[in-house]
């Protein structure tokens, strides 16, 4: 289990509880959850903190706690496919462009330059605009608006790879183009796109709320927690708790995304050692030495 | 006290020196308890190979150790008497200004690479020798052309890529003795250059240190450039000295077989063709462990039983000059 | 006597400076012989494109023209698997073996590796091999599950020729391959050489700057200079004759460990740098820093015999030599 207490060193008990937590909540959400999400009871229409609904309900009387947890299936869910389209598309395009360099190299530049230039949320707006606004319409927009992103961070890690000499050693031993690609450039991209998904992860989530706020992402009755906050809106003075709990959600998610990625990135780029450690291993050399 | 008595102190004493590093998952002892003095005018070279901990010797003391590396210093190193272990790091910082001048391994790194030639030197010189800038910048020029950079002028407008790597050495020497220094440390200022350009540098470095009269101090772990440089050597094994002596002591009738396996191992222009290369088996041990006795008993050929049991101390080799001196009581006793 | 196993043919490689557009005469009209069972020796200093001799040799480069016949094959017309097939025999050796071992790979992963790209399928015949490889360059076995970063710089070059060794080859292209060791562990790498040579008769190309180092190893030396080949011999000849003035000078840079010799030696100081291979002088390419230069230098030298096999591109290499050692 010696992975598990490297992830745990590494990452540190608040952010590993905080991100493992939400990712339970969006796996088992259906089961924990109290009521039906969108399962309306009008007779609890605006309820308080209660015995039968410890968040609450909302205008529609439905219970505030279950909405949360599909609102963070919603987005864990969103976030992942993004992810993982953006990062697999993105490292294709950036691995081709970075082995091959030279014409295919200058095409997936400019396209990244293109997506640079232009803000992702717009891109989104855009792709929603034509297409009409749904959630997988959202995943998609988001995900094209996200492929630069990934593209650029893989070109720049393979090109730097392919010129290393133990990969021009595997071009004189005559391996294919597959072979140093597939076993040996994509792992070391990967190891990069992971440190900065984890991170990035937060960012999206953020995108997210923001297009289903604009009414751009997912529709009602789904429940999502910047699609939550527009409906509380006309409530704010009546029930402030129907806009600051879906608030309170986004904000510890993307602390908990940030934290992992920064905690991830750390532990790549060592600081000086704390006083305690110092003393502790000045500690252990004398022993050994005096021994 | 009577002052006057006494002769001034050298350059440059080390005495009983021992540096510990610190990382987090492992502590190393690359110096071990070092002890040698640098006298003025005279040229020490330090001679070792990767992990011998020549550099760490020299940096150690001057505060010129990575950013992150947490060292540990016992013993003394004292330049012209004065404790550089027990200064505070703005009197550190005014001895490395004028006192001690030195020269890196790779002059790319010691240069920022966006800034022009000039502005550099000028800097230094405006701050160690509180000269007025236009006064520095004739200054700078002056000490191009010392260390034989064709058209100063013009290269103090140029940035450090446009150089050479045998012109950028010399501006990192042209930096390295703008403070004036009494003492220069030059870490390997050779081993990235061709030997051609070696040749260059090193005719320069003699010739400075005849004109300015400074002790120089060269890590290195070239023989050759020992030979055509150096008047007294010291040889580092895992830490430790294991030879000391005068070039000639040392280069033409080494004591210790670490120093006497080190010179068999460079293939020499004289030897004949069809011989083969010599070297010496193994490794140099893991100074992450503790060392019992002789560093280099398990590569030695002369190796006794009781050279494991504790570490030799530095003799004097018999039948050779008076500072002579090497840690090996298996030679020195086949000697006498 | 037989053909060459490898003959480098007026082989020119340029490449495009990305900021003027002006190109790089790295390797300017090479013409080189290497034969089976024998170490050629390459010296010149850095930037006169020796490596990119040697990269171009084992296709790391494109040649911009002329040709290398390998085995009687013209490598730079040879496409698809059997070109592949070919070009596997030729392998190199690079400088700085840390960086030459993959740091996800153990030894035995790599080696394992290699043998699957040279075509072999069985996995037991492979583990076999890779013990047998390893026992070639003198390794023991349990090195397999190592890292390349918790070995030896001795180890790991000495892994990396396990490697070459992998795919069968005739030729060995070594730049550098010892000048990023520890001068006491150098031999055990060049004596590996001498014993694939003399084992093998495997036919070695020696990039290196290091003049005594190829003195002991290499039959023949190649003097290059900026793109060009200035002086060709038996290494006795080059050595003890040495016909030009570059080479003269190489030598007599080449330090000596005993301070008396050192003292007593007449240096050939050349002055400043390398020029640019972007615009090399007219004529012969070393005038602006020949001690020995006159007008005639600004046309082009002639290739000058002075005996068997020796030869110089210098106006006055037929003259006695000017600073004899």
């Amino acid at each position: 289990m010696t992975w598990l207490r490297t992830t745990f060193r590494v990452v540190g008990w608040p952010t590993l509880l905080l991100v493992s937590s939400f990712a339970f909540i969006a796996i088992f959400g259906s089961v924990i959850s109290p009521y039906d999400p969108a399962a309306q009871n009008l007779s609890h229409s605006m309820q308080s903190f209660s015995a039968e609904h410890w968040l609450g309900a909302d205008n529609l009387g439905r219970d505030t706690l279950s909405r949360l947890i599909a609102g963070a299936q919603t987005t864990l869910i969103g976030v992942v496919t993004v992810l993982l389209l953006a990062g697999t598309i993105g490292m294709m395009l950036g691995t081709l462009a970075g082995y091959f360099g030279g014409w295919l190299d200058e095409i997936v530049m400019r396209f990244c330059d293109f997506g640079f230039s232009v803000p992702s949320l717009f891109v989104a707006l855009a792709f929603v605009g034509v297409f009409g606004p749904s959630y997988t319409n959202m995943i998609l927009a988001l995900s094209i608006a996200w492929v630069p992103i990934y593209a650029r961070l893989t070109r720049g890690v393979v090109a730097a790879a392919v010129s290393q000499p133990y990969i021009e050693s595997l071009r004189v031993l005559g391996a294919s183009p597959a072979r140093i690609i597939f076993r040996h450039l994509v792992p070391v991209a990967l190891g990069q796109v992971l440190v900065y998904a984890s991170a990035d992860a937060g960012l999206l989530a953020l995108a997210i709320a923001n297009l289903s706020f604009l009414g751009l992402g997912v529709q009602p009755p789904q429940a999502e927690w910047g699609q939550m906050l527009v409906s509380a809106m006309p409530y704010i003075q009546e029930a402030p708790r129907l806009v600051i709990l879906p608030g309170i959600a986004l904000t510890l998610l993307v602390i908990g995304f940030n934290l992992l990625g920064e905690r991830i990135a750390l532990a790549k780029n060592p600081r000086a050692m704390s006083r305690r450690k110092l003393s502790l291993r000045r500690a252990i050399f004398k022993k050994e030495v005096e021994a | 006290m009577i002052r006057t008595t006494h002769p001034a102190p050298p350059p440059l004493e080390v005495d009983g020196f021992s540096v510990t590093l610190h990382t987090p998952n492992v502590s190393v002892r690359p110096v071990d308890r070092v002890t040698y003095s640098v006298e003025a005018g005279e040229v020490l070279a330090v001679v070792g190979e990767s992990g011998s901990g020549k550099t760490i010797l020299n940096m150690a003391p001057l505060d010129l150790l990575p950013v992150g590396v947490d060292a540990d210093m016992a013993g003394s190193v004292r330049f012209e008497g004065r404790d550089l272990l027990k200064m505070t790091a703005s009197e550190l910082e005014a001895v490395r200004g004028s006192g001690i001048g030195v020269v890196f391994q790779d002059p790319l790194s010691a240069l920022n690479p966006v800034r022009k030639v000039g502005r550099q030197l000028t800097e230094g010189i405006e701050r160690n020798l509180r000269l007025t800038p236009a006064q520095s910048e004739s200054r700078a020029a002056e000490l191009l052309a010392l260390v034989g950079l064709p058209d100063p002028k013009s290269r103090m407008q140029q940035y450090p890529h446009e150089l050479s790597g045998g012109q950028r050495q010399r501006v990192g020497i042209a930096m390295g003795i703008s403070g004036e220094p009494r003492l220069l440390i030059a870490d390997e200022p050779t081993t990235a250059l061709d030997v051609t350009v070696q040749a260059q540098i090193v005719e320069l470095l003699k010739d400075l240190q005849k004109r300015m009269g400074m002790a120089i101090v060269i890590i290195t772990h070239d023989f050759g450039v020992v030979s055509g440089l150096a008047d007294k050597v010291a040889v580092m094994y895992a830490g430790r000295l294991s030879e000391l002596g005068s070039v000639r002591d040392v280069l033409v009738g080494p004591a210790h077989p670490y120093t006497r396996g080190l010179l068999q191992s460079v293939p020499s222009l004289t030897v004949p063709m069809d011989t083969k290369f010599v070297g010496l088996p193994g490794q140099p041990p893991n100074l992450a462990h503790r060392i019992d006795g002789c560093a280099f008993a398990p590569r030695c050929a002369e190796v006794r039983a009781d050279c494991r049991g504790h570490r030799p101390g530095l003799l004097s080799v018999p039948r050779s000059s008076p500072g002579h001196l090497a840690a090996c009581p298996v030679v020195v006793n086949q000697n006498i | 006597m037989p053909e060459p196993i490898l003959r480098v043919t007026d082989l020119k490689t340029h490449f495009r400076d990305s900021r003027t557009g002006a190109d790089i005469r790295a390797c300017d009209g090479v013409s080189l012989d290497l034969n089976a069972g024998e170490i050629v020796g390459l010296v010149g200093e850095s930037g006169c494109g020796k490596s990119t001799l040697g990269r171009t040799i084992v296709g790391l480069e494109r040649a911009r023209s002329g040709s290398i016949r390998f085995k009687g094959q013209d490598l730079l017309a040879l496409r698809g698997k059997t070109g592949a097939a070919t070009r596997r025999e030729i392998q190199y050796i690079f400088q700085d073996p840390l960086s030459s071992l993959s740091p996800r790979q153990t030894v035995g992963e790599a080696l394992d590796e290699a043998l699957i790209i040279n075509g072999e399928g069985n996995r037991a015949a492979r583990q076999a091999r890779v013990l047998e490889l390893l026992a070639a360059v003198s390794l023991p076995a349990q090195l397999v599950h190592r890292y390349a970063r918790e070995m030896s710089g001795g180890q790991r070059q000495r892994v990396c020729i396990a490697r070459a060794l992998a795919a069968d080859p005739k030729v060995l292209v070594c730049d550098e391959p010892v000048s990023s060791l520890d001068v006491s562990i150098r031999a055990q790498v060049m004596n590996l050489f001498l014993k694939l040579r003399d084992d093998l008769g495997m036919a070695c190309l020696l990039i290196a700057h290091d003049l005594a180092i190829v003195r002991l190893a290499a039959q023949r030396v190649y003097v290059m200079y900026l793109g060009k080949i200035m002086e060709e011999g038996q290494s006795a000849d080059l050595y003890g004759q040495p016909a030009h003035p570059y080479t003269q000078a190489l030598l007599s840079a080449v330090p000596l460990t005993n301070p008396d010799d050192e003292q007593a030696r007449r240096r050939i100081l050349l002055s400043g740098d390398v020029p640019s291979p972007m615009n090399p002088p007219s004529g012969c390419r070393f005038r602006t820093r020949c001690p020995a230069a006159r007008a005639v230098c600004e046309t082009a030298p002639p290739m000058v015999q002075r005996g068997a096999g020796h030869v110089a591109l210098c106006h006055f290499a037929a003259d006695a030599p000017l600073g004899a050692l």
